[in-house]
């Protein structure tokens, strides 16, 4: 399953170089500025003994910064000695993005993770896209990606992966189902044809986006999510010792909708991040700033997991996403 | 307060007993008018009018939405005056979701009195001004920490020594709030408070949360502070909250980082922390401890300091340290 590593050597990404029992640094280059190189921090642990490689990344949404605050508190509790292989964390995989606390890229306005494969010589975000697939393609094994709901929306603690039923996603299935959640969306869903993740599955790699938190939080239960989440792929991969968590049930999802507002004014949530909706069932309230209520906004499906959800008193614009709803397909 | 007789707001006219609605024009765009929703609650009974008005701070929304909750509790036939609720007081702040307006950056309330053929935000602070200073007897403006920063429930007025600033200390009183900073702070001249109250009427701010949340203790305290101060004026009936003892600030410092990554503040708002002692820290993405930040001042009250884990520049405003001169 898991594919011969001999073939890495010197295992590298940008500058950072592995060096096997220690913890090193480095930087990879992702764009450049008119004046300079845009690039992200990375950080490589690499094991006493040899083993697979896990890439983990933060920030391809620039708000979503309780990936890489996890990533470091899992670096921070690693024992190296007793790790086999390596973890390669890459902190800000949208580096721009990430200093404007955008959810996009500032520079051209496009969502990175809808840009994947990406183009060596394509515009602004195609080339970063390009080179993260590179990069992960020539050294990972596997590949998390954190993603959180920003500032403006609120996640639940989830796995998500690409089932187009190839052995890599089945390999991505095990793997989500050792990341500490029982709420698994096995996506088929076309829109996310861009994403990292879909792409690395397409490319053999298994990938997962684990996604948790936002509203512009960091809370101490979403860095323990994401770390959970970490420990436990990289257990099933065998890179840390001990058994990966197994959760008594999986909820499992497919068929993602995006809700829009269709008026404007300040956000009432009826329901919250990972609750369970009927088809029909009042997600939310649209007030206007006179008082009046001008939406009520209806879930498109159900029961369906509510896999995101604008966080309260938002104010909205029409065609704002409200809410993301997924058919919940098993609950067993 | 005779010599109002139709009190009107835009296109907002107040009629007794009731509650209406209306637009106030504060700017123009290219193509349309720029304006603030407003929501009128009229007294059956006549008395002072209390303007309040929310999101000169385009990201401080939980003052609307208290203002909201409370003129659905209120009955206008138990109430003698007026109160005048601006519900985006800098509205293309309020839709770009920002602090400063979106056309030329500024921060509103720094430019008051504001000027009619001045620059596009000091045009909108004229209008409001004249607005709030024809209409009103008393003024409240209220704000939180946005969204990136926190804030303990305080209220400020502008200290002058004058019988306005005597006005305001005695509804800042009766607010629902220990904590009050009695400012004469030189960069505070442009707000609107200041500049009400050197015309001679009392005006406080209300600060209140934020950090990207409005939970609803927070809009609890905004209406409370809200109702507060309209008792103490006689527009609502009952006596105003009085605190057992108050906390007096003086003197406000702003602390900037030196360093850029990761903010971990160590104390809340709130909190009343020793001159010196570290306040928060500045974590680069390798995890390492760039830099300590103390406070400059102490015994100072922590007037504001920024959410845990948003990402700072260097030279970003992460926290307010204020003077505690009495409690």
């Amino acid at each position: 399953m898991i594919k011969e590593t001999a073939k890495k050597k010197p295992l590298s990404v940008g500058t950072a170089r592995a060096i096997r029992g220690k913890r090193t640094t480095g930087r990879l280059a992702l764009g450049s500025y008119p004046d300079g190189t845009i690039d992200s921090p990375v950080i490589i642990a690499s094991g006493a003994k040899p083993g697979p490689t896990l890439w983990i990344q933060g920030c391809v949404h620039g708000p979503e910064v309780g990936g890489p605050v996890a990533m470091l508190r899992f670096l921070d509790g690693l024992k190296l000695s007793a790790l086999s292989g390596t973890i390669v964390a890459v902190m800000t995989a949208n580096p721009t993005a990430f200093r404007s606390s955008s959810r996009n890229t500032p520079h051209d306005g496009e969502n990175l993770n809808r840009v994947f494969p990406g183009a060596a010589n394509g515009p602004h975000s195609r080339q970063t896209a390009h080179i993260l697939m590179r990069a992960a393609l020539n050294t990972a094994d596997a590949v998390l990606d954190l993603h959180s709901g920003g500032d403006r929306s609120i996640v639940p603690f989830y796995a998500l992966y690409w089932n187009d039923g190839s052995p890599t996603a089945k390999e991505s299935a095990r793997l989500a189902r050792a990341a500490g959640t029982p709420d698994i969306w096995m996506s088929t869903d076309t829109w996310l044809d861009g994403a990292m993740f879909t792409n690395l599955t397409r490319a053999s790699i298994p990938a997962l986006i684990i996604e948790c938190g936002g509203g512009g939080q960091v809370r101490e239960e979403y860095i323990d999510q994401y770390v959970s989440a970490m420990r436990g792929v990289a257990k099933a991969l065998g890179i840390l010792p001990g058994r990966a968590p197994r959760q008594r049930k999986y909820r499992t999802m497919d068929n993602a909708l995006l809700v829009y507002s269709r008026g404007g004014g300040l956000f009432e949530p009826s329901v919250a991040a990972g609750d369970i909706v009927a088809k029909g069932q009042e997600l939310g309230r649209i007030r206007d700033l006179f008082g009046k209520v001008v939406e009520v906004v209806k879930s498109p499906s159900g029961p369906a997991y509510i896999a995101s959800m604008r966080r309260a008193y938002m104010p909205i614009f029409s065609g704002d996403q409200i809410a993301e709803t997924i058919d919940v397909f098993e609950d067993r | 307060m005779a010599q109002k007789k139709a009190l009107t707001v835009g296109t907002a006219v107040a009629r007794q007993g009731r509650r209406t609605a209306g637009e106030l024009i504060l700017g123009y765009y290219p193509d349309s008018a720029i304006t603030t929703p407003v929501n009128i609650l009229c007294g059956r009974k006549p008395g002072p009018t209390l303007w309040v008005q929310a999101a000169i701070h385009g990201a401080e929304v939980g003052g609307a939405m208290a203002l909201l909750q409370l003129f659905k509790k209120i009955d206008p036939a138990k109430m003698s005056g007026t109160i005048v609720g601006i519900m985006a007081a800098n509205p293309t702040a309020f839709r770009g979701f920002g602090r400063n307006t979106p056309y030329d950056g500024e921060n509103l309330n720094r430019l008051f009195p504001g000027d009619r053929s001045g620059s596009h935000s000091r045009q909108a602070a004229h209008v409001l001004m004249q607005t709030a200073l024809k209409v009103s007897d008393a003024m409240m403006d209220l704000h939180s920490g946005g969204d990136e920063a926190v804030v303990p429930f305080y209220a400020l007025y502008w200290d002058d020594g004058s019988p306005a600033s005597t006005q305001a200390a005695r509804l800042a009183r009766a607010a629902g709030t220990p904590d009050l900073w009695t400012s004469s702070d030189d960069w505070l001249t442009g707000t609107m408070m200041t500049n009400y109250t050197q015309r001679g009427k009392p005006a406080l701010i209300i600060e209140c949360g934020g950090g990207g949340q409005v939970p609803a203790a927070h809009i609890d305290n905004f209406e409370m502070a809200i109702a507060g101060v309209a008792k103490a004026m006689g527009i609502l009936p009952g006596r105003a909250p009085r605190q057992k003892a108050y906390r007096m600030m003086g003197e406000a410092l702003l602390v900037f980082n030196r360093r850029g990554g990761y903010f971990l503040p160590i104390v809340e708002a709130g909190a009343v922390v020793a001159k010196g002692e570290v306040i928060a820290r500045v974590m680069d993405p390798h995890g390492r401890i760039l830099e300590e930040i103390t406070s400059p001042n102490g015994p100072a009250y922590i007037a504001a300091i920024v959410r845990p884990y948003l990402p700072v520049y260097s030279g970003a405003m992460v926290a307010e340290c204020i003077e505690v001169v009495g409690g």
